[in-house]
């Protein structure tokens, strides 16, 4: 009897014991949703609202930190929702700004994140945490210094998620954080919805995570991440950020993306628009149902080829700047078919020889063809892929099959 | 005398589930794809291949010596007594090194990914007086406790499985077999090392009704895991790709971490592996001290009710082990290091038994011909 009393005992202790030492009230927590990192120096002001109550002097201040090796490189913003302003909005109905900033944001100059992350804490009632981390952005200017960098803790700490969309601000990261949304609470949760829109914009990237940017930089392959811009409400993606060796060293158009997304088997849903072959003003739009491709890559002598094949489908979406059209039969519809593909072609030869000259970076990801299809010849070849890159021939062939034409013909 | 049978034979299926469940699970994909590259998966299928061939062994084996466990038939084989001590005392070591090691890791895992400020010591210590609880009431309660957990754990094998499909790459698999037979080959070795708790059937064959009719059961008891472990490492290859699972160190959970589910009240979808992973991780270090016990018992011919005592002995070496082991990675190498014995064990000395028993079968059947 006495045995098993001891033994209750103890295991009472130790279950309780685990209990204590780990217990943190959810109401300590400090959620952060979004992370921008900006160059320093100097210290990024942001937006031009009142986010930051007390004077940028004062709080340049708490924002430098002493650092244990070498000087501050970075500064990191974190955002944290404040809970009681964002019940206050939703609950009322009130429009953005009358109960105040919905998060708080604070910015912290170091050269290590993690040195970051717990100086924060001396400026926070709130322990921040990182687990529910929704968006990160990163400067033009830290990414042309190199992404690998200042991803490394944002894999390795076991709070963050491989899943966490990545972006590259055109200017200030934190500019990006202190858009005010106006439909969203929160700029980061505005930012990690934004990429589920490229289903019905092909302009827009959805493999923008930071897992993916991370694999791309281990595997040492070039990548595109979305670039974005915000005024004091809106934030917009601009096209992509080319990334080459972990690094950016460029920037493409939305329409490019689109191109590139055709050639890499990423289009999930777009629009392709070319002027009527019948009347010169007009313009009709196809609405892309579905987009595949083949690539074959032929490898013959020192440079490998590439054959690509589109097959495209699609719908009549909008016939504009037309005031009226003859009724659309099967043969007018083969001439738009040929049109689009003609169109699609041109477009994706372009982007390929304009991606070749201007930057040399291979985000269409022939390598990983050539790798996984033709072992020995990447073998012989790998090594010099980045100077054989721009000089690759690459052949576009493209099939557009329009499969309804909306209400009316 | 006759041992009373207490498990039905249905019972295998789920203790031998729960018991190849291992620490590896969670980072079995790393050792392998470190050996084969994008052919691990290649790996884990010949791994499965050969776990079931070693299962059929241990049956046999279980069969050629009905009524017997492992440290039985080693002295019922007339090898010598001094071998067959020495035999068990390596099983011994294997068992036991093993149950310090996988607690050690468990505690390591709970506490990165649960409870960061509470001492692994404290995580190590209740897991082990919980093992110690149902295992010191015998085979028939490790039996019930995996009854209750494998299907639990099966699910979130297969939930992972089908979820992280969404996420798969198959230019990641790419190319296949090229110039990469060899690695396969001992990525298969090192598959059947991390799962080598199959041969877990030894152990509780003579708890069966009918241990005759079993080996439909041990067979699906080992197949299921490994059809499971197989396709998960086929999944995490197709979703990461070799050479950023080789930068991981528990690639389970990061693919877990990487699901990405409408859901927003699964966001986390890996503490849900984690509450399930704990009760598995549970059942396969009990059944490994469960064997242990037996091992010592036989070696030292004490009867069952010494189980208590002999298993709350076991809390020093873990003990010692958690303050020896420095980090993380060492106890990775150290799980290794008792794997290549369990396989040693598994591939060398228990085919080898099979042997051994079966000519003295025939000797014994030859001696019955002749004597009228």
């Amino acid at each position: 009897m006495m045995k098993k009393c001891i033994f209750v005992l103890i295991y009472i202790l130790l279950i309780s014991s685990v209990g204590c030492w780990d217990r943190k009230d959810i109401e300590t927590r400090g959620f952060v949703l979004g992370i921008a990192i900006d160059d320093y120096p100097p210290i990024p002001t942001g937006g031009a609202t009142t986010q930051n109550e007390s004077k940028p002097e004062e709080e340049k201040k708490f924002e430098l930190m002493q650092t244990h090796v070498g000087r501050p490189t970075y500064a990191m913003t974190v955002q944290i929702p404040i809970i009681k302003k964002a019940t206050f909005r939703s609950s009322s109905f009130e429009g953005t700004g009358t109960g105040g900033p919905a998060t708080h944001e604070i910015t912290q100059v170091g050269n290590s994140f993690f040195s970051m992350t717990r100086e924060i804490s001396s400026r926070l009632e709130l322990t921040p945490y990182y687990e529910h981390l929704q968006a990160l952005v990163v400067s033009e200017d830290v990414a042309r210094k190199g992404l690998h960098e200042v991803l490394d803790f944002f894999i390795r700490d076991h709070e963050m998620r491989r899943r966490t969309r990545i972006f590259v601000s055109k200017g200030e990261a934190k500019k990006v954080l202190d858009v005010v949304p106006r439909i969203e609470d929160y700029s980061a949760i505005l930012l990690a919805k934004l990429p589920l829109n490229s289903t019905v914009n092909s302009r827009l990237i959805q493999q923008t995570d930071l897992g993916l940017a991370i694999e791309n930089i281990h595997k040492r392959n070039d990548f595109i991440l979305p670039y974005v811009e915000a005024t004091k409400d809106e934030i917009k993606s601009l096209g992509a950020a080319i990334c080459k060796d972990g690094k950016m060293v460029g920037w493409i158009s939305p329409i490019e993306v689109e191109y590139i997304k055709h050639i890499r088997g990423l289009y999930e849903g777009g629009v392709l628009n070319i002027k009527d072959p019948y009347h010169e003003k007009a313009i009709v739009t196809l609405e892309i149902a579905s987009s595949k491709r083949k690539i074959t890559p032929i490898c013959e002598g020192d440079k490998p080829k590439f054959k690509i094949d589109l097959r495209i489908r699609g719908s009549i979406s909008e016939y504009a700047n037309l005031k009226y059209h003859d009724l659309l039969d099967e043969n007018e519809l083969t001439v738009l078919e040929d049109a689009f593909a003609s169109k699609l072609k041109e477009e994706c030869q372009t982007v390929i020889n304009s991606i070749q000259e201007r930057y040399g970076a291979d985000v269409f990801h022939f390598n990983t063809i050539l790798k996984t299809r033709k072992p020995d010849y990447w073998e012989q070849i790998n090594k010099q892929w980045h100077d054989i890159f721009p000089t690759v021939e690459v052949d576009v062939s493209a099939q557009v099959k329009i499969a309804h034409v909306g209400n009316i013909r | 005398m006759k041992k009373t049978p207490t498990l039905s034979n249905i019972q295998i299926v789920s203790f031998t589930i729960a018991t190849v469940v291992s620490p590896k699970i969670l980072m079995i994909q790393q050792q392998l794809v470190d050996i084969a590259r994008q052919d691990a998966w290649i790996s884990t299928l010949l791994g499965t291949i050969l776990i079931l061939l070693s299962t059929i062994n241990v049956y046999f084996l279980a069969l050629l010596n009905p009524g017997k466990d492992l440290p039985e038939i080693y002295l019922h084989n007339n090898m010598g007594t001094f071998l067959s001590k020495l035999l068990i005392v390596v099983g011994i070591i294997y068992t036991a090194s093993y149950v310090c090691i996988a607690i050690n890791i468990f505690a390591d895992v709970v506490q990165l990914l649960l409870l960061n400020r509470t001492p692994s010591i404290v995580i190590a210590l209740l897991m082990i007086l919980t093992i110690i609880s149902v295992v010191r009431k015998g085979v028939v309660n490790i039996a019930r406790m995996s009854d209750i957990i494998a299907p639990f754990f099966l699910i979130s094998l297969i939930t992972i499985i089908a979820l992280s499909t969404k996420e798969a790459d198959l230019d990641n698999i790419k190319p296949i077999m090229y110039k990469n037979t060899f690695n396969i080959f001992k990525g298969t070795i090192s598959t059947y090392g991390a799962f080598v708790g199959h041969a877990i059937t030894i152990f509780i064959l003579r708890y069966t009704q009918e241990p005759k009719k079993a080996l439909k059961w041990c067979l699906l008891g080992t197949a299921t895991p490994m059809i499971l472990y197989s396709l998960l490492t086929f999944m995490t290859i197709l979703v990461f790709g070799p050479t950023e699972i080789e930068t991981m160190l528990y690639p389970t959970l990061t693919l877990s971490k990487a699901i990405e589910f409408p859901i927003t009240l699964l966001e986390r979808l890996e503490i849900l592996v984690i509450i399930i992973w704990i009760p598995a991780m549970f059942m396969s270090i009990s059944s490994y001290l469960f064997a242990n016990l037996r091992n010592i018992t036989v070696l030292l011919n004490l009867k069952q009710n010494h189980y208590t005592l002999i298993s709350y002995v076991h809390i020093i070496p873990i003990v010692i082990v958690m303050y020896m082991v420095q980090n993380t990675l060492q106890s990775i190498t150290y799980l290794n290091m008792v794997e290549m014995l369990g396989t040693f064990l598994g591939l060398g000395i228990l085919p080898m038994l099979t042997v051994i028993s079966l000519i003295r079968r025939r000797k014994e059947k030859k001696k019955q011909n002749i004597t009228p």
